[in-house]
């Protein structure tokens, strides 16, 4: 089996690899440094964003097949560090219904996460092995109704989840090193994904699932991979992001968060892990920029802007339009951080 | 026992159109077989049920001893089937380098790389080896999807229509690449290619095999088909006057 994998894409996706990792472990530092707690709030949500959206785009990326069910992977690792993480304590008063063992049970960080993405790939096991067989229009409609499907499980099996009131009282785990570690790691298993066989026959079967098939790839089986490996990453995203936020209801694993992930991924470009990152840099630093806006704004005595409330929201829409007209596969393109290095080096030999 | 490719009383319908009715045809390995026939012969259709893109209504395909039929695309391939398309089915976004992996990979048998450099050489395709197909000109579109198909060292290739749309040299460049798959020293490949440059399939073919309307119509030498009166009729009715007959074929 190991003789399928290229060096070539191996060694190019290593490159973008610790480069990506430098690039947010400095965050993370100069986050460390500034020691400002709304600072640090700010790189967690980014790093957990980060992972969020490099775990959708190891599926859609790779596939090009529009997944709207993806932020159920999300719920799912977010409720399962939720009932691992909470105090017996709490868990007593809020979720009696719950068994013993879990009520009882209190894990760390790491491993709220890695049960996050355990029960994750079950659910995407079960799942995938219908979708995969599916042809892409319908697959994409499928994942809608995961979505929903999720969602009304999210919302009404109340022993579990509380219902629409949601779960509190989640310990903050999350820290500056942690969450660097774990974007480092998805953003690493996204990009040897993309450098393994699968992934590439992956990215084949989204050039051209037919053609794809003559080669002797099963494309059904394919997908299969993908959608398994992007929902474990999703997974241990929403475990993270469970750690990040201490409270939350199951609307927030829903249509909004589904456009809010996906349109950080369309900005910075559906077909590269770099272009995940920068399409969270980016709409997050809008996001920053403007929500001062927002609450109106007043420059010396005379002139004062008067609340724009959606403006941030609005923005964002803006951007993806014009990401869409000027580059429509994104901001990155297909390109990942080693191509502009290694394409140089390449060029220079031929002349 | 060398293995064959065996169709026999291959029928397919579309709705009301009878592309392929009661086809028989046998492909030995290190064998060139022309199929040849009018537009809308069903020459495109018998390649795509051989590959299992399509699944015909009635009839079989057998690979050595498997019987095939009904059998999806990928695992026909993996026993030693590849084809190329009629209008060139590249992975456009991917580089030269990446198409070539993913023809290499149903094999499962080589170290990738150097597998690649061999065929970028092979194919003179070095210098756009880092391109994405996509900006590849035409005639290099053809000969990359070519060097795809033959990466995983078939035992069967179906080629359609590869020299349409390549200028004279480009063509000739073609025709040695083909014998050279036929040639035992090299891959030993049985080859069946839809060519409707007749000049080019009489030079390279051992048999041909004539279509016409779903039907076969002839099937022997490339010298016996030329003279068959039946084919002359079909198969250039069609595009030339009846005066042009002699010359036609020659
Ligand atoms: N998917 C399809 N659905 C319906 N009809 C089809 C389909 N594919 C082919 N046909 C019809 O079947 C007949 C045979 O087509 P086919 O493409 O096999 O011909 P061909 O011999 O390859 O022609 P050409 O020389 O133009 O490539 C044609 O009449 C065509 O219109
Ligand atoms: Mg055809």
């Amino acid at each position: 089996m190991l003789k399928n994998w290229s060096r070539r894409r191996v060694t190019s996706a290593f490159h973008t690899f610790w480069m990506l990792a430098l690039v947010l472990g400095i965050i993370s530092v100069a986050a460390a440094v500034i020691d400002d707690r709304s600072i640090t709030r700010l790189v967690t949500d980014f790093m957990t964003l980060c992972v969020l959206v490099i775990a959708l785009q190891s599926f859609i990326g790779n596939s090009g097949i529009i997944s709207f069910g993806h932020v159920a992977f999300f719920g799912i690792g977010a409720y399962s560090a939720a009932l691992l993480t909470i105090t017996p304590k709490i868990k007593a008063i809020a979720l009696p219904a719950l068994p013993v063992y879990i009520q009882q049970m209190q894990v760390s960080f790491t491993v709220a996460v890695l049960m996050g993405a355990c029960l994750s790939l079950l659910v995407a096991i079960i799942t995938g092995l219908a979708l995969s067989r599916m042809a892409e229009g319908a697959m994409a409609m499928a994942t809608l109704a995961l979505l929903v499907m999720l969602h009304s499980i999210f919302a009404n099996w109340e022993q579990v989840t509380r219902g629409t009131i949601g779960v509190y009282g989640i310990p903050r785990n999350i820290t500056l090193f942690n969450t660097w570690i774990c974007a480092a790691v998805v953003g690493g298993a996204a990009l040897l994904f993309k450098a393994s066989p699968t992934g590439l026959c992956l990215q084949a079967s989204r050039d051209d699932p037919l053609a794809t098939g003559t080669l002797g790839v099963s494309v059904a089986k394919t997908r299969f991979a993908g959608w398994v490996l992007s929902a474990i990453l999703m997974g241990a995203g929403g475990a993270m992001w469970a750690q990040n936020n201490l409270a939350f209801g199951p609307n927030q694993f829903y249509y909004a968060e589904t456009f809010n992930l996906l349109s950080m991924l369309v900005i910075g470009g559906i077909c590269s892990v770099t272009g995940a990152i920068a399409g969270v840099a980016v709409v997050t630093l809008v996001g920053e920029l403007l929500r001062g806006l927002e609450n109106g704004l007043s420059i010396g005595t005379w002139v004062t802007l008067p609340e724009l409330p959606g403006i941030v929201q609005m923005s964002i829409a803006c951007l993806i339009i014009v990401v869409l007209i000027i580059r429509p596969q994104g901001m990155l393109g297909l390109n990942e951080l080693s191509d502009f290095v290694y394409k140089r080096r390449m060029t220079k030999k031929n002349t | 026992m060398p293995k064959t490719l065996q169709v026999k009383k291959l029928s397919k319908r579309f709705s009301g159109l009878q592309a392929l009715s009661n086809v028989n045809l046998q492909l030995e390995k290190e064998e060139i077989m022309g199929l040849i026939g009018p537009n809308g012969s069903g020459k495109t259709t018998l390649i795509n049920s051989i590959s299992g893109v399509l699944h015909p209504e009635a009839g079989s395909i057998s690979i050595g001893n498997m019987d095939v039929t009904g059998w999806k695309s990928d695992k026909i391939a993996r026993l030693g089937l590849a084809r190329t398309f009629q209008t060139a089915r590249l992975f456009f976004s991917l580089t030269v380098i990446e198409n070539l992996e993913l023809g290499i990979m149903a094999a499962s048998r080589y170290d990738v790389d150097d597998k690649v450099d061999e065929l970028l050489n092979r194919f003179g395709l070095e210098r756009w080896a880092m391109d994405r197909a996509g900006t590849l000109a035409y005639g290099l579109q053809r000969r990359l999807e070519i060097a795809r198909a033959v990466g995983s060292n078939p035992e069967f290739l179906l080629l359609d229509e590869p020299a349409a749309g390549l200028n004279e040299d480009e063509s000739e460049n073609l025709l040695q690449l083909i014998r050279g798959f036929r040639d035992p020293a090299g891959l030993g490949c049985g080859i069946l290619i839809v060519e409707h440059d007749l000049a080019m399939i009489m030079r390279l073919c051992d048999r041909v095999h004539v279509l016409n309307e779903g039907q076969t119509l002839a099937e022997g030498s490339p010298e016996a088909v030329r003279s068959n009166h039946a084919v002359v009729e079909a198969y250039m009715g069609k595009r030339y006057t009846a005066s042009d007959h002699g010359s036609a074929l020659t």
